[in-house]
């Protein structure tokens, strides 16, 4: 049943630009933990999670006895983070709907299910697709659920440069905080399993999440915020940066990222990178600082996420996560756990 | 708040390859039917797509179409606004691109290398493409990334992180995607025919569509001319439902209304010159969207001229929103809508106006594009002349 025209009158929401946001919620779900310190340390003591046993997160057990059979794997572990994250947060209702924004970054959540549905239409018709399954053949479908369950009316982007897609989805989604498209903010990450056997790269599964408010609204709920962080992504093009003189390029970009988010000589840096160029030249551009941790790329963008949340969870001093990859994205962000720390002024918001 | 141009416009679409050969289809206003993609393994009752022609005799490899579209219509904008050959290496640079199925066709058999590379690269591609150092980020909303991509873009500039960003969307044939679409019944058998009474489903299209945004003061450093300035952008998210847009649009409306009110100067219901919709032939998405600008436009909203820009292109999913902001760029310029392709008779339940037979000048300099997508994804840009 539709309204009549006039009766469509949604208010326009009074743009608020937040310039202090800090993170007062985090959830977690992997297979070997659903505690982000514990996550974060088993990822560092084996340098990548045991062999994963098939069926290990019951969705019924997990979420609820209704509704999310036929919800894909990722989409699944990304309800459950969410949900922590809001209780760990104290609830989304001092929000209303159309203030609450999400941003979720993935680059193999889908990578199953796709390969599934494109069997049956080579091996068999596109009329022998699962009905339920047929919308999620675009990727951001995953979290909509997330945004129904949740009632986030403000926006829902999906994130998805290789490997960096979940900072990415943390600078982006404060992006849009800082000039006012939503109050509060959920960013995740989320991915599930490649199809195949192939050992290379790793795969991930699982799922992070924070929620991202203004420290006023934390403040004025009673709230203690975990802390506060800082992102910026930039891109080094893999054949300009192959070269003496592109390696030099991404030392500036990497140098450029760090005094953006407000990086301290003495921070303890972590890494997450694969074996390209482009990351070797990231790294030798660190050697100066102290590297606190170094883990090898997973498949997808959760292994950073897995650090940030693990890191703020913790309530460790600040930190700097650093990510690149071959495709030439990089990205970096500090973490503050102290949120009595006022960052230098940049001229502007944290964008 | 700093003002963001449009210096720059690429387009690759089933006519062809140039924002040029795009213009003149849409002054042609011809019936476009769909072809059949060259794949022996789409096993589906409705295999229909507006192909990308090859140009010059080279076709894309299967597992980098998309890529290729999106290089062609970043070369063709950038040179457009004239930052090819002659940008300052300390020009601020980003590069936000929206696609709905990335480079699909790495992980679609027998189209494919194999094994696992992350399908969402063509931002990436680009990037390398151009060998500047700078940012590079990757959306993927369905068929709201390329508007999602250039109000990113937008947002970028106004926080100062850049000066010029390159954005658009951009996607290709996908096996899956088009038999997703035949699995639910969202296949139009004819064309896509947006609005018409006998419409039944979209026809997806492939292309890229890419502007150049940049800030009034480095446009004007350089001496560079605009197509348009970007008013404000409104987002939302239905909250409602993974395919179904909600029924009573509130969600879509306030995205208009955003868009509106964003403006340095508040941007009436009258100042809309014309709207490129989304309008993507599915029934019940087209009913909503008429409805919502009845509301946002007012009682003088069914004057307010549309051009259905998919009914002369199809649906290109990530891409369709870029190519609208391409569409609209060269609309501002000429200060008038083309004719629509011609409709075998409008929705009785669709108020919007759709000219055909002739151009409608621009009452205001304005165009309001709007872009939604499964889950609910919903976005709407407001483009003024730059004059």
């Amino acid at each position: 049943m539709t309204r009549a025209p006039e009766q469509l009158r949604t208010p326009v929401a009074v743009r608020s630009p937040i310039a202090d946001p800090v993170i007062t919620g985090i959830g977690l779900v992997v297979p070997w933990s659903d505690v982000p310190e514990r996550a974060l340390a088993d990822l560092d003591r084996t340098g990548g999670p045991e062999p994963v046993e098939p069926g290990w997160f019951n969705a019924r057990a997990r979420l609820g006895p209704r509704g999310y059979k036929y919800l894909p794997p990722a989409g699944q572990y990304l309800l459950l983070a969410a949900r922590r994250a809001i209780q760990d947060s104290g609830g989304l209702e001092h929000v209303p709907a159309h203030r609450r924004g999400a941003a979720v970054g993935t680059n193999s959540g889908l990578a199953e299910v796709f390969d599934t549905m494109d069997r049956t239409v080579v091996e068999s018709n596109a009329a022998d697709l699962s009905p339920v399954t047929a919308p999620y053949f675009a990727i951001n479908v995953l979290s909509s659920r997330l945004a129904a369950e949740h009632e986030m009316k403000g926006f829902q982007l999906t994130l998805t440069s290789s490997r960096v897609a979940g900072l990415e989805a943390l600078e982006t989604g404060t992006r849009a905080l800082a000039v006012g498209r939503c109050s509060l903010l959920i960013v995740a990450a989320m991915e599930h399993v490649l199809p195949g056997s192939a050992d290379e790269p790793v795969s991930e599964q699982g799922a992070t999440a924070l929620v991202i408010e203004s420290a006023a609204a934390a403040q004025a709920r009673g709230v203690r915020p975990h802390g506060r962080c800082r992102t910026r992504t930039g891109f080094a093009p893999p054949t300009a940066a192959a070269g003496p003189a592109g390696r030099r390029r991404v030392g500036d970009l990497l140098a450029e990222a760090l005094t953006a988010v407000g990086a301290e000589a003495g921070d303890p840096v972590h890494t997450v990178l694969d074996d390209s160029g482009v990351a070797r030249a990231v790294r030798d551009a660190l050697a100066p600082r102290p590297l606190a941790s170094t883990v090898a790329a997973g498949a997808g963008c959760l292994r950073p996420m897995i650090r940030v949340a693990g890191l703020l969870a913790a309530g460790a001093g600040p930190a700097v996560v650093v990510v690149a990859t071959a495709e030439g994205n990089i990205a970096v962000t500090r973490l503050e756990p102290d949120p009595s720390t006022v960052y230098p002024s940049t001229g502007g918001p944290p964008c | 708040m700093t003002e963001v141009l449009i210096t720059g416009i690429g387009a690759v679409s089933c006519h062809g390859y140039g924002a040029d050969a795009l213009w003149r289809a849409m002054a042609s206003a011809a019936v476009q039917l769909p072809q059949r993609p060259a794949d022996p393994l789409a096993h589906m009752d409705l295999p229909l797509i507006y192909l990308v022609p090859d140009e010059f005799g080279r076709r894309p490899p299967e597992d980098g179409r998309a890529g290729a579209f999106a290089v062609a219509a970043t070369d063709e904008a950038l040179a457009d606004a004239g930052l090819d050959k002659t940008a300052s290496p300390a020009t601020r640079f980003g590069t936000v691109i929206g696609s709905c199925m990335g480079e699909a066709g790495l992980h679609e058999r027998g189209r494919g290398v194999g094994g696992w590379n992350p399908a969402f690269r063509i931002a990436a591609r680009v990037g390398d493409r151009l060998g500047r150092f700078g940012t590079n980020t990757s959306i993927a909303n369905a068929c709201s990334a390329g508007l999602f991509a250039i109000s990113t873009g937008v947002d970028m500039i106004r926080c100062g992180e850049v000066d010029v960003v390159l954005a658009g969307g951009s996607d290709a044939y996908s096996r899956v995607a088009l038999g997703c679409f035949n699995r639910m019944g969202a296949v139009d058998p004819v064309r896509c025919r947006p609005f018409d009474r006998h419409r039944s489903g979209t026809v997806f299209g492939e292309g890229a569509g890419m502007v150049v945004l940049e800030s009034a003061e480095h446009a004007a450093a350089r001496g560079a001319r605009g197509y348009a300035r970007v008013d404000g952008a409104g987002w939302s998210c239905d909250a409602y439902h993974a395919t179904a847009p909600d029924p009573q649009g509130e969600q879509i409306t306030r995205a208009m209304r955003e868009a509106l009110a964003e403006a340095d100067r508040c941007t009436g219901p009258a100042e809309v010159g014309g709207v490129i919709p989304h309008g993507t032939g599915t029934s019940l998405n087209d009913v909503v969207e008429s409805q919502a600008l009845a509301a946002v436009l007012g009682p003088d909203g069914p004057n307010v001229p549309l051009y259905s820009l998919k009914a002369l292109i199809g649906h290109t999913g990530g891409a369709a929103a870029g190519l609208s902001v391409v569409a609209a760029a060269m609309i501002l310029r000429q200060g008038s809508l083309p004719a629509n392709v011609p409709l075998d008779e409008l929705d009785p339940l669709c108020a919007v106006r759709l000219p055909e037979h002739d151009p409608t000048p621009l009452a205001e300099p304005t165009v309001l594009v709007n872009a939604y997508a499964f889950g609910g994804n919903n976005v709407s840009l407001l483009l003024r002349d730059a004059a």
